[in-house]
């Protein structure tokens, strides 16, 4: 097995494949290249990437990139997938909780504090989005900010994982833990992964023997800082338009795709009781699994995996 | 008064006589019970020896999750994002 990591989209990147160095070297060069220039196609803190263009011209058309209309669309699918809990129109509502720039530099230099202004709340305004699939071109009704944050890294890593997986017969793409995996490692019919302990970074939890495809975590503890004297994290709840209040500390979904297991994880999160009996009713082909405060491991929905407790 | 009593006695003795009579002859002509046979009984159902533990763990049918150490090193994790 050969690894790469770098950092981008303020997340560990780690490649991996199985193969010979001459197919693995550029096969890790293609795929970094790629994840690189998504990076600055998707990010909301850059002013010359394509998303904030798209942001600017809320309220007019505008022609986009393949890669951009696709992912905003899959954006469309999976929001009525997750019964509007994913929602990425979200973004003033992030700004007001204080994630105005990356998470880096909120680390860095701290969060802004909280404006006057009152929270919006966007149930349903994300679905009036429009189309043009001839012209390749996306309207935002007027004022709409889009953050693609976690599907655009899901997108991303599965997209990466695909193109290395032209050079290899068996590779995985980890973008700051939300993952896609092709083919098996030598001698195995699995791949291990570890379960992060959400109030121990550095231990695991469990580790996870997955087939092939996606498995994304969700979290209140990773990107989380204060604003003033509040504590405040990163995933908003549409409803309330609040950094959402939940009794999980972090939700692991395994999909077939990585946009699925990355919208899923936010909305297990998010969602209470009822929420989550009907996005079990609705999507009976996911696994996902949540970690309480007490550090307990819980089954939301149905697991196929076999999972491990080291202990 | 004294005769007045005596007939309300004769009364109770003749009801009470006649009562009991008619009771002895519906039971004496009633149907009968049925023996009891042991043939007649429902079959019972064959249970099947309760599985070890270990059996239910490792069938992959049940709701427990296989529980063991595997001490290797792992490169992937998911942590949250």
């Amino acid at each position: 097995m050969q690894m790469d990591s770098f950092r981008a989209m303020n997340s560990e990147i780690v490649l991996i494949a199985q193969g010979e160095l001459s197919q693995v070297t550029p096969g890790f060069l293609a795929a970094r290249t790629f994840i690189e220039a998504s990076e600055r196609r998707f990010t909301r803190f850059s002013e010359q990437s394509e998303l904030s263009q798209l942001n600017r011209s809320a309220g007019a058309w505008l022609n986009v990139s393949p890669d951009l209309f696709e992912v905003m669309k899959e954006a469309l699918v999976y929001f009525h997938k997750t019964n509007g809990l994913f929602n990425p129109s979200i973004l003033p509502n992030l700004k007001r909780a204080g994630y105005t720039r990356s998470m880096d530099e909120i680390r860095r230099f701290g969060a802004d504090p909280q404006p006057a202004t009152q929270s919006q709340t966007f149930d349903s305004a994300f679905a009036s989005i429009q189309f043009n699939d001839l012209a390749r071109s996306i309207l935002l009704p007027p004022n709409m900010q889009i953050d693609l944050g976690g599907i655009a890294k899901g997108w991303i890593a599965e997209r990466a994982a695909r193109l290395l997986s032209e050079y290899v017969p068996a590779c995985a793409v980890s973008a700051g833990g939300d993952m896609f995996l092709i083919g098996y490692p030598e001698g195995q019919d699995f791949w291990e992964v570890g379960l992060e302990d959400p109030r121990a970074p550095e231990t695991n939890l469990s580790l996870l023997l997955l087939q092939e495809g996606a498995v994304a975590t969700s979290s209140v503890v990773k990107r989380a800082w204060k604003q003033g004297e509040i504590s405040r994290h990163h995933l908003i709840d549409p409803r309330s338009g609040e950094p959402a209040n939940t009794r999980w500390l972090s939700v692991t979904v395994l999909a077939p795709h990585a946009a699925a297991a990355e919208t899923f994880a936010k909305a297990f999160l998010i969602a209470n009781e009822d929420d989550a009996y009907l996005l079990r009713l609705q999507n009976p082909e996911l696994t996902a699994l949540a970690v309480d405060a007490d550090g307990n491991l819980v089954t939301l929905a149905t697991p196929k995996e076999i999972v491990n407790v080291p202990r | 008064m004294k005769l007045w009593k005596s007939i309300i006695r004769i009364w109770i003795t003749l009801t009470s006589l006649v009562s009991f009579l008619i009771g002895w002859a519906v039971l004496a002509h009633s149907p009968k019970p049925n023996p009891f046979k042991a043939s007649d009984l429902p079959p019972m159902p064959e249970l099947k020896p309760v599985p070890s533990l270990e059996e239910i763990m490792y069938s992959g049918q049940s709701s427990f999750n296989s529980i063991q150490v595997i001490p290797r090193t792992v490169f992937l994790r998911t942590s949250g994002s």
